[in-house]
């Protein structure tokens, strides 16, 4: 559990870092190439009006009639590079009044929302009209509209990457160090389980091995009673010697498989106790691994001891559900699930 | 930091730089611009219009004030669809006009009155290796078929902007030169001029080009082009009037009327057209 919350606590920490990263990513291209595009544009525009300004500011100098001759000055624009971004052209006398405009001569796209720049027209007197130049940004706008397309792509993906493998990266480790963890409760378990042989072999088999060195001191004196007490204790530190054994691998599974053991065990453990005893396997588990079935082998057995020791039940029954992986010991008394 | 924070943080500092980014645009537009009154005073009359027929009447002018002392000004061409709204402004007193008004140029008080015709020529230098020209090969450079003169000059056909009424003349007159003419607008070499008087600059400046121009025009200026004539083809000047004319102008249009005009018209190429006056 402590795992799995912190795998989860890690995923929420990184969440918003990748959307961040995912939208400066997506975000801040297009932003920046707009700008950079308008201002371009702008630039562009500026020059255009400044290249019709001088060609009308020419023609002032020549006419003071130059307002009405600005059309043809205005379908010359052809001639210039720019022609192809006009959006609108608007020429004004001193007035103010628009004496020529593109849209009235078929130039320029129409386009609105595009950028626009200004220019005075002189003529040998000074300022005698202006030039209002708007370009129209649709080539712009399509290199735009792809690059934002790609920025997002990209952003997605880069969000994408970033979130998903260190999570993927993080969920191994785990499933890793959960893997360390159950060994170390092997571990744990097989070391109680040496101490405990240890303290019955110390307990067992040591008092009996001291009391048969006793007797056998005893027996060197002439006295003829201790050798037939001697024949009993080693006859207990030999039980005890086979129980140890019996305690440090189960006996059953050396001989059988796991099933038999099971149920051999369960029939041993109805005589024993008097409690009566079955098992219902569905599956086989005949595929169980040698130290998995001692771990199985021996759960059941302490549980039937911890039902035999307190729940004072009449009936017991041992549930191993293979495919769902799951087992149970259930009995008359209180429920034990594992 | 929590990440919470920092992606809130960061999230308003983009919406901020945005923000920003929007405000510098709209700091762009540019503000209306002012200009002073330009000092336009024409100290007589005033006539003006089509490139075509600015070289005749600067002529005219200037016999005119020989004669009278009267005082005609005839600036730069501003067009004939110049001439109809500087007309209507008050801007001049004559306008000069090549073609028939359109009916939405009509307006009232205008009256058109046809003062001479001239043929359309097809003009070249007359230090050029080209002539004599003949009808086949002007359709051939005008095409871009034939690139080059005999002598390897460059042939340089000037084109005039669709709605110039010379070509519109040359349409219904020599439908098979003009469809030359329009196959040529696609070629990539082709020069565009926009009036008479550019066509007459370029005439003059660049070896090689051939232009269609009037041949009064070319005569009254005594230009240096050889000139191979397009009978078909002929061109009406009309004289715009607005209102009621004054005295001074009058005056004028009386004097265009006279016999002395019409020897003048008829020396330099024109056509008097004396019966619709």
């Amino acid at each position: 559990m402590p795992l799995v919350a912190f795998q989860r606590g890690f995923a929420r920490r990184m969440l918003p870092l990748c959307v961040l990263a995912a939208l400066s990513v997506a975000i801040l291209p297009p932003l920046s190439y707009g700008h950079m595009a308008r201002e371009q544009l702008r630039r562009q525009a500026e020059i255009y009006a400044r290249l019709l300004a001088h060609d009308l500011g020419r023609s002032a100098v020549e006419s003071p009639l130059w307002k009405y001759r600005t059309d043809k000055i205005l379908l010359s624009t052809e001639r210039h590079r720019f022609q192809r971004d006009i959006a609108f052209v608007f020429i004004r006398d001193c007035a103010g009044r628009v004496v020529a405009d593109s849209e009235a001569l078929g130039i320029g796209t129409g386009r609105t929302g595009g950028e626009s720049a200004g220019a005075f027209i002189r003529d040998s007197s000074g300022r005698v009209g202006s030039v209002e130049v708007v370009l129209d940004p649709a080539s712009h706008r399509t290199i735009l509209r792809l690059l934002t397309t790609a920025s997002v792509l990209f952003g997605l993906l880069l969000g994408a990457v970033l979130y998903l493998y260190p999570a993927r990266v993080v969920g191994r480790q785990a499933a890793a160090l959960a893997r360390a963890q159950r060994q170390l409760r092997m571990l744990d378990v097989q070391e109680e389980e040496r101490r405990r042989i240890a303290r019955e072999l110390h307990d067992g088999v040591g008092q009996a091995l001291t009391a048969l060195q006793i007797e056998l001191a005893r027996a060197q004196k002439g006295d003829p009673e201790p050798v037939a007490r001697a024949g009993v204790l080693a006859e207990e530190a030999l039980d005890e010697i086979r129980t140890a054994v019996h305690a440090l691998r189960p006996l059953s599974l050396e001989q059988q498989d796991l099933e038999t053991a099971l149920r051999t065990l369960l029939e041993r453990f109805e005589l024993r106790s008097g409690i009566r005893a079955s098992v219902r396997i569905t599956g086989s588990l005949n595929r169980v691994s040698p130290s998995r079935a001692q771990v199985v082998y021996r759960i059941l057995q302490e549980a039937l001891t911890n039902t035999a020791k307190h729940a004072h039940a009449t009936e017991v029954g041992a549930v191993f559900a293979v495919e769902k992986k799951r087992a149970g010991v259930f009995h008359t008394g209180q429920r034990l699930r594992i | 930091m929590k990440p919470q924070r920092a992606l809130f943080l960061t999230a308003n500092a983009m919406l901020v730089a945005v923000a920003m980014l929007c405000g510098h645009c709209a700091d762009d537009r540019p503000s209306q611009l002012r200009c002073a009154e330009p000092a336009m005073k024409a100290q007589g009359i005033v006539v003006a219009g089509s490139g075509a027929a600015v070289p005749l009447f600067a002529d005219l002018a200037m016999r005119y004030f020989e004669k009278t002392g009267q005082r005609v000004f005839v600036p730069a061409s501003i067009g004939t669809g110049g001439a109809i709204r500087a007309l209507s402004d008050g801007a001049i007193h004559i306008g000069l006009a090549t073609r028939p008004l359109k009916e939405n140029e009509r307006q009232p008080g205008v009256r058109e009155i046809p003062f001479a015709r001239t043929v359309l020529a097809v003009a070249v230098r007359r230090d050029g290796s080209a002539r004599p020209l003949d009808m086949q090969t002007i359709g051939r450079i005008f095409s871009g078929e034939m690139r080059r003169w005999p002598d390897g000059t460059p042939a340089v056909p000037l084109q005039r902007e669709p709605g110039d009424s010379g070509f519109a003349v040359l349409a219904g007159a020599e439908p098979g030169l003009f469809a030359r003419i329009r196959e040529g607008r696609e070629h990539p070499g082709r020069r565009f001029c926009y009036s008479d008087d550019e066509v007459m600059d370029a005439l003059g400046q660049i070896p090689g080009a051939l232009g269609i121009v009037d041949e009064g025009m070319v005569r009254v200026m005594d230009a240096p082009f050889h000139l191979t004539r397009l009978p078909g083809a002929r061109r009406t000047l009309f004289l715009l009037v607005k209102g009621t004319p004054t005295s001074e102008v009058r005056g004028f249009l009386n004097w265009l009327g006279s016999a002395e005009v019409d020897r003048r018209l008829q020396d330099v190429g024109y056509e008097p057209m004396k019966g619709n006056r």
